[in-house]
């Protein structure tokens, strides 16, 4: 094979703050989004940043190999890194309901969109094929209640979710998540989950102390969202054979799985030093 | 296509007849740029600068406000500040009244009410309209008052 590829499901453990730099919108620090339907997205350049980042802490791994030279060393352009890093894109969305835990959210569009995904990188995939009206949700169970709760919106709720589309989420879901899967899933209609993905997102309010007098700088109040923990997202990584001919392609995915994935954390975004953007990476197997 | 066609015929002939300009199409944006701009501004010029002050604060807090905690709960929040003696009352009641006149417009979200009124009697598919029109709106009121307004208070 001249090319493997890995598939990484990604389970935000601490707040993620994967910025799009200042905005003017709603908030002063967004997190980035997809521009087209507003999903929360960390771009392939801060994913691979991170995984580079990590390598470095990593004794005996070839990073000029996988990730290519350094620009700063003068030769960037002498060849390409044999890692293709892409964007982690959102999978299940954490939405606090009134009427219990908080739940896992997603649509359609999302659901078809994994299916192409787990495609393209060689897994045989499941099919989703639920259609949910405006104002309905397909739970993993079904609950007690008719009426689900997300955020302030109330849902009908009259059916599951087909079991087809469960086991298309449960095939990249590590399995341990199984059974909250069942308990937590709630799959809504592709306009909801777009304004959920906005109104949806917890923001804080963050503030600079003068040391002196300990009252607030003058000018120092700003608002910045961050993806909830529990999140759940996931990447490809596209290995192949090396520019600079020191690895196979089967060599670099045992370098990703094996030496850099060897502590499955890996840290992604804004504000490290205050303990966010830890996602726990969890390697979704090629079929049998 | 021939639409279109009729459409620069007739903006065509409507340059010696400037008055009418009905049939211009304007984008949302631009409505809601126009609507804000006008509203800032009256509060840009009042004679409390203070309450202008606090009005640019609270316009910059106020979208926050409504992704934490839902448009209902920021507008009643608003509603109860509201005070036509004290600046801190003034800026939230310019805010409010900015808001719900918007929604109250004839293509708004609550046509002829009050927009908390509105919230309370319509169904939740309204209400998700409402809370994206009402941050759309707020994008261009906090620019027009960071641009329009100088100065800041000091305990924000």
């Amino acid at each position: 094979m001249t090319t493997e590829t890995l598939f990484l499901t990604l389970v935000a453990e601490t707040s993620i703050h994967a910025g799009a730099s200042e905005s003017e919108g709603v908030v002063d620090l967004p997190v980035q989004r997809e521009k087209h339907n507003d999903w929360p997205f960390v771009a392939g350049s801060g994913m691979k940043g991170a995984m580079r980042a990590k390598a470095q802490t990593i004794e005996g791994l070839d990073i000029k190999t996988l990730f290519g030279p350094d620009p700063k060393d003068n030769n960037g352009s002498d060849y390409a890194g044999s890692l293709q890093v892409t964007d982690a894109r959102l999978l299940l969305l954490p939405v606090r309901s009134l009427t219990g835990h908080y739940r896992w959210i997603c649509c359609p569009a999302l659901l078809k969109r994994l299916e192409r995904d787990l495609h393209r990188a060689g897994r045989n995939n499941v099919v989703f094929n639920d259609e949910v009206g405006e104002g309905e949700a397909l739970p993993g169970k079904l609950p007690g209640k008719t009426t689900l709760y997300l955020e302030e919106y109330a849902f009908s709720v009259k059916d599951r979710i087909a079991e087809s589309g469960l086991a298309l989420l449960k095939s990249v879901l590590p399995e341990d998540h199984h059974d909250e899967l069942e308990n937590k899933l709630a799959v809504i209609s592709d306009d909801y989950f777009r304004h959920l993905c906005r109104a949806a997102i917890p923001v804080n309010a963050h503030i600079a102390i003068d040391s002196d007098t300990k009252t607030v700088r003058k000018g120092k109040l700003w608002y910045e969202e961050s993806l909830a923990p529990d999140t759940i997202m996931y990447t490809m990584i596209v290995v192949q054979k090396s520019r600079n001919g020191k690895m196979s392609a089967a060599e670099g995915k045992t370098a990703v799985t094996e030496q850099l994935f060897a502590t499955p954390y890996l840290q992604v975004g804004g504000n490290e030093t205050t303990g966010m953007g830890w996602f726990k990476v969890n390697q979704v197997q090629e079929d049998a | 296509m021939s639409l279109k066609v009729k459409g620069i015929a007739r903006r065509r002939s409507d340059k010696t007849q400037s008055s009418n300009m009905t049939d211009t199409p304007q984008t949302m944006q631009q409505k809601r740029a126009a609507f804000c701009y006008e509203k800032v501004t009256k509060i840009a010029g009042h004679e409390k600068q203070d309450a202008a002050k606090r009005f640019k604060a609270y316009a910059n807090s106020l979208p926050a406000m409504v992704q934490m905690n839902g448009l209902g709960q920021a507008l009643a929040f608003a509603k109860s500040k509201c005070d036509s003696e004290k600046p801190e009352g003034i800026a939230w009641q310019h805010l409010y009244d900015l808001i719900s006149e918007w929604h109250g417009k004839n293509e708004g979200c609550y046509t002829g009410q009050d927009v908390l009124e509105g919230i309370i009697s319509s169904d939740m598919h309204v209400y998700r309209q409402a809370q994206a029109e009402t941050q759309a709106l707020m994008v261009w009121v906090k620019q027009f008052a960071r641009a329009e307004i100088k100065g800041s208070i000091d305990h924000a």
